[in-house]
């Protein structure tokens, strides 16, 4: 993480538990973010906006590409775009600057620009099975 | 939240999203090869055998068309395209100015093709063509001055005044694009110190100042009856004038703001004089005698402006910016661009082409040599709460 990107810094660390906390500015003319990453062994990790607020776009009654606990969802984990084996700082956290540039569109213009999968409150996958995670 | 990025790198973007309006608000090549091609052969119309022939009409474009800040007009989809006609005759030989502008009005009729598409005003012969644009042509007179660029001054007539007037529509645009290449030199030798070498591009920023001026003007003072907002002849002469030479489009909307905002706090209790550079004679912002009230408007639309623009120039967050953009140049126009830039920057995500930067999580290009890291590929999941 530190090689990549060195303004997360981390703020707990367990054997079984890391979390991280960074700015993002996602583009030149974009917010900047306050982000927490949180981290458990055998879990997918759970991304944060701690700061500003996320806001809704004009009309809409909620945010898209959120779990229901209001993580960020990044990515489709049936597709396996993610598992222990893949860095944080290689995946997760460009994903999270695509998220906050696609989040701002959106709510410039109402259109999500950036693809995806959308069907009802998506349930956080649960812990990860034997068959994920060899890359 | 204030922005801790570089002013350049935020420059650069917002650059890149005003010039993409100036595109969007400006006639199109294809629109501008369709004038070019209908007015070249209004000429030869006008040249071939009959009353004009041997007048030896020519026809050649003047004002936004032939110096590149064609603006949409608000609220219409037809372009207003500004050409002269030029008539070698002596002025002298027309009882009255007038005459010269029948005798075309006529010229028009007699053809089977522009009969219907011919109207007459004060001053020019406009020939209406149905959804694209219209063509005011201008009929004029050569009659050289002693005076800058006065080799190419005319005079026209004014019919209500049933007197010639003086114009010089080709010094005109000589002036505006010596006085744009005269900043930029002036800006790279003192700055730079680069040799002056002319680029296509030098005129651009200038050019799309212009645009934006004329474009906010039609935003703001929507309301306000045409005829009392500041005329485009009068706000392309301040830029021009303010202008100081730099290739970002952003701040050169301030620096010549700020040009104009000093002038007009100098001019004091008189008004602002805008003169025609190529004819210290000609007031361009006459209206503004006639009409105080206008000239309150202009100095109103200025300043509102200038507080507007500094705001937007200290912002962040897209939809903030896209909020700005809005409220200055249109709803319609600011949405197309910020949804165009989302999906190029999509489509640069899904062709693997984008990174992270280290420290700040700027999107850049991916470059071989960085270690930045990649954007992989992913699919955005959820339906939200």
């Amino acid at each position: 993480m530190k090689l990549f990107h060195p303004q997360f810094r981390v703020t707990r660390s367990t054997p079984a538990e890391r979390v991280w906390k960074g700015d993002v500015t996602p583009t030149a003319l974009s917010d900047t973010y306050e982000i927490a990453i949180q981290y458990k062994l055998g879990s997918q990790p759970r991304i944060d906006v701690i700061s500003p607020k996320l806001i809704l776009a004009v009309g809409a009654d909620e945010l898209p590409h959120i779990y229901p606990d209001e993580g960020l969802c990044l990515y489709y984990p049936k597709a396996g775009e993610w598992h222990p084996g893949r860095a944080i700082a290689d995946y997760i956290v460009p994903w999270i600057t695509m998220w906050l540039t696609f989040y701002e569109g959106w709510l410039a213009t109402s259109t999500w620009h950036g693809g995806g999968i959308e069907h009802g409150p998506a349930h956080r996958p649960g812990p990860l099975t034997a068959s994920q995670g060899n890359d | 939240m204030t922005p801790k990025l570089s002013p350049d790198r935020r420059a650069a973007e917002l650059n890149l999203l005003l010039d993409r309006i100036g595109s969007k608000l400006q006639l199109s090549t294809t629109a501008y090869s369709l004038a070019e091609e209908r007015y070249v052969t209004i000429g030869k119309f006008l040249r071939a055998d009959g009353s004009l022939h041997r007048l030896n009409p020519w026809i050649y474009p003047q004002g936004s068309l032939r110096i590149g800040t064609t603006v949409k007009p608000k609220g219409r989809n037809e372009f207003d395209l500004d050409l002269v006609c030029l008539f070698l005759a002596d002025p002298g030989d027309f009882p009255n100015p007038t005459l010269l502008l029948e005798m075309v009005e006529q010229r028009f009729k007699g053809s089977e093709t522009y009969r219907w598409m011919v109207e007459r005003k004060n001053r020019c012969i406009r020939i209406n063509y149905a959804n694209d644009f219209h063509m005011d042509i201008l009929p004029a007179c050569p009659l050289p001055q002693a005076a800058l660029h006065g080799e190419h001054a005319v005079v026209v007539p004014d019919c209500d005044a049933d007197e010639w007037s003086h114009s010089n529509p080709k010094g005109y645009a000589l002036w505006f694009e010596s006085t744009a290449e005269e900043a930029v030199r002036h800006l790279k030798r003192n700055i730079e110190g680069l040799p002056a070498q002319q680029d296509y591009e030098d005129l651009a920023t200038l050019k799309r100042v212009v645009q934006l001026l004329k474009r906010n003007r039609d935003v703001a003072l929507m309301d306000i009856a045409e005829r009392r907002r500041p005329i485009s002849i009068v706000l392309t002469t301040l830029a021009a004038t303010y202008y100081r030479g730099g290739t970002s489009a952003s701040d050169a909307v301030l620096e010549i703001l700020d040009g104009m905002l000093n002038a007009i706090a100098n001019a004091g209790l008189i008004r602002l004089v805008v003169t025609n550079p190529t004819n210290a004679n000609e007031d361009l912002s006459e209206r503004w005698d006639a009409d105080p009230g206008s000239y309150r408007i202009f100095v109103n639309w200025v300043t509102d402006f200038r507080s507007k623009w500094v705001e937007l120039l200290g912002k962040s967050g897209i939809h903030n910016i896209k909020a700005d953009l809005e409220d200055m140049f249109g709803e319609r126009i600011a949405r197309e661009i910020i949804d165009e830039r989302m999906r190029e920057i999509d489509a640069e995500r899904r062709a693997g082409g984008l990174a992270v930067e280290r420290g700040s999580g700027l999107i850049v290009p991916i470059t071989v040599s960085s270690n930045n890291a990649a954007v992989r590929r992913n699919t955005f999941f959820g339906g939200g709460r």
